[in-house]
């Protein structure tokens, strides 16, 4: 039973506010993964639940304790961070059960817990090594690897997959959840990877300026995001945002009648993302195909719009087209996303 | 044409820094060489090799028996070695305290600790005897070393805080996490990683303490508180050197420092070359 909850946190760096009157609260052993751009604060906040930078005013509770007056190694948690930090003069034993010596742990203790962290992450081949003779995709399992010896109650990674390269990254991830799964700990994860946060996370935390966007289940923000920025961050390729007018209920883009919104009359945003569009001659999204882009399996089209506005369609493999082609797309209704003038989501 | 240009531009690198070697090293080979031979040799051929009637060990006999020399030799050693020490010690914290930890008055307290750079210490001199003959410290060793330890300070503190500045916020951050205090973190995870940058610290400070002339002959003149510079004085009377011993004296004073630089060399180059200050 390990669970996390913050009380409204703030964080000012001398007049900035960089976090904004935080409320989050993680379920024992769920994935809570912050994600957004850089700058955004999730790493700051990261770093205050780890006890690395002091909260201007809130609460952190773990494990129903209050622990945002006690050092990082009294709250119970264990950090990744995004360039490893190894100790460059320790071999990986020396890296693994560092912490452990430090605090005075019995021998066989250290030697049990570092060979099961050792055994699950597959580093018994290179105890003796030192971090330079690794590779980075080694490293990082070291680093892990030192974070499971500490038994945490709550694992926070630091965006520890960006220093890696696409293809291990993908594997990395992979190891994540599969150790997740095995060790059902709570776990923080912070990324500005979208995929990343979509793959591991039971919930997401979308963060924008030091404030929470949406927080939901990977699903959940894809299907019904609150707002544009959102939206616009969930889903690769990003979701196309095409200015439309609403019309007594109707939603149209050049005259054709896309969908149905409760949105008043006025002009507002219609959202619609990429892999819900399909060719089709009644579809009401006519336009110039300006880049085709084809992948083998999959096929991106950019088009430009009879108004100018241009968008962007995942379409299967099978199509072909060349730049100035005529092309029309639809798309079903209950896959459009409405959003008002503010931005703010128009349920249907 | 390329080749033949890129040739001689190294050959003409190569002899500038040659012919620099050999203007440096001249003086050295001269009281080395000088050191083996009688008076008369050194006067009537400085720069005849000690062979035949021109050898005489002379000199370094009078150094190790006729006076106290081994004394003046261990005075130097203890004097180096603590400054150094405690220059080592507290300009590594004062740098890791300034690089690491933002607090009010931060950049005044770097300035401030590294303006000593601009001001020669030297200039001092008179407040300096005062404050240390009011401490009762004339006379004595612990005069020195507060003095050198005060002088390498500021080039100390300059040239750790480029380097610490460059190690990862990172694994400082997981030390914390691992419980470390502040002070294990500086002593087991910082120190380790800037190992070069003490042993070029080391080198720039020891050579100017263990050269030194004008603060042993100031603070500690006292005969059982001479320094080696300070000692082959004495070989220098009013009327007649000793020239044999006075270059003996200071052949052997030479060594101390070469054995340390050929300990440190390689760190050192590492230390010059791998950072932003080229000392």
């Amino acid at each position: 039973m390990a669970t996390l909850e913050l009380k409204g946190v703030e964080k000012f760096f001398d007049a900035t506010q960089v976090i904004h009157d935080m409320n989050l609260s993680v379920a024992d052993g769920e994935l809570v993964v912050f994600v957004g751009p850089s700058g955004c604060g999730k790493s700051t906040l990261l770093r205050m639940i780890a006890g690395l930078e002091t909260l201007s005013s809130g609460e952190i509770h773990i494990d129903g304790q209050r622990v945002d007056y006690q050092p990082p190694s009294h709250r119970g948690i264990a950090m990744v961070f995004q360039s490893y930090a190894l100790y460059p003069h320790k071999d990986v034993r020396g890296n693994l059960g560092f912490s452990l010596k430090h605090d005075k742990v019995e021998k066989s203790e250290i030697d049990r817990r570092v060979n099961i962290a050792a055994d699950i992450l597959g580093l018994q081949e290179l105890m003796s090594r030192k971090p330079r003779e690794l590779s980075g995709g080694q490293r990082q399992r070291v680093a892990i690897g030192r974070a499971i010896v500490r038994e945490p109650k709550v694992f926070l990674f630091d965006e520890p997959l960006s220093n890696l390269d696409a293809a291990l990254r993908v594997h990395m991830r992979v190891e994540i959840l599969k150790l997740h799964q095995r060790l059902k700990n709570t776990m923080v994860y912070v990324t500005h990877d979208q995929v990343e946060a979509m793959t591991l996370a039971d919930r997401i935390v979308v963060f924008r300026a030091g404030k929470v966007e949406q927080i939901g289940t990977p699903l959940e923000l894809y299907r019904t995001p609150a707002n544009r920025f959102v939206a616009g961050f969930i889903g690769s390729p990003a979701m196309n945002f095409l200015d439309a007018h609403c019309k007594s209920g109707s939603v149209t883009l050049n005259g054709e009648a896309v969908c149905h919104s409760t949105h008043p009359d006025g002009s507002m945003t219609l959202g619609v993302r990429p892999e819900h569009l399909r060719v089709d001659q009644q579809g009401p999204f006519q336009g110039k195909v300006q880049v085709f882009e084809h992948l083998g399996g999959e096929a991106f089209v950019h088009l430009s719009l009879a108004d100018g506005q241009s968008m962007v369609a995942k379409l299967d493999g099978e199509h072909q087209f060349r730049p100035g082609d005529a092309c029309r797309l639809g798309i079903a209704a209950d896959k459009c996303h409405v959003f008002d003038r503010d931005g703010l989501r128009v349920s249907a | 044409m390329r080749r033949l240009q890129d040739r001689l531009g190294s050959v003409g690198i190569h002899a500038i820094l040659l012919s620099w070697t050999l203007l440096a090293l001249f003086p050295l080979a001269l009281i080395v060489l000088n050191s083996f031979k009688t008076r008369k040799a050194i006067f009537g051929d400085p720069l005849g090799l000690p062979t035949g009637k021109a050898l005489s060990l002379k000199g370094y006999e009078s150094v190790m028996t006729n006076s106290d020399f081994p004394m003046f030799f261990g005075n130097s050693l203890i004097v180096t070695c603590v400054s150094l020490f405690f220059i080592l010690l507290f300009g590594a914290m004062a740098a890791h305290a300034v690089s690491e930890y933002r607090f009010k008055g931060n950049t005044f307290i770097s300035i401030y600790l590294i303006l000593g750079i601009m001001v020669p210490i030297r200039l001092g001199t008179v407040a300096l005897l005062n404050l240390i003959v009011d401490l009762g410290l004339a006379n004595t060793l612990t005069a020195l070393i507060l003095v050198y330890t005060a002088q390498g300070l500021p080039i100390a503190i300059f040239i750790f805080s480029e380097f610490l500045r460059s190690v990862s916020r990172e694994i400082k951050d997981s030390a914390r996490i691992d419980g470390l205090s502040e002070y294990r973190i500086f002593f087991e995870v910082v120190i380790p990683l800037v190992r070069p940058v003490i042993a070029t610290v080391a080198v720039f400070s020891m050579i100017p303490i263990w050269n030194d002339l004008w603060f042993p002959l100031i603070l500690s003149p006292g005969e059982d508180t001479r320094t080696v510079t300070l000692g082959v004085q004495q070989f220098i009377g009013q009327y007649t050197v000793q020239w044999g011993s006075v270059l003996a004296a200071l052949s052997v004073a030479i060594l101390p420092v070469l054995i340390m630089y050929v300990i440190f060399s390689r760190q050192l180059i590492r230390g010059i070359t791998s950072g932003a200050v080229k000392g």
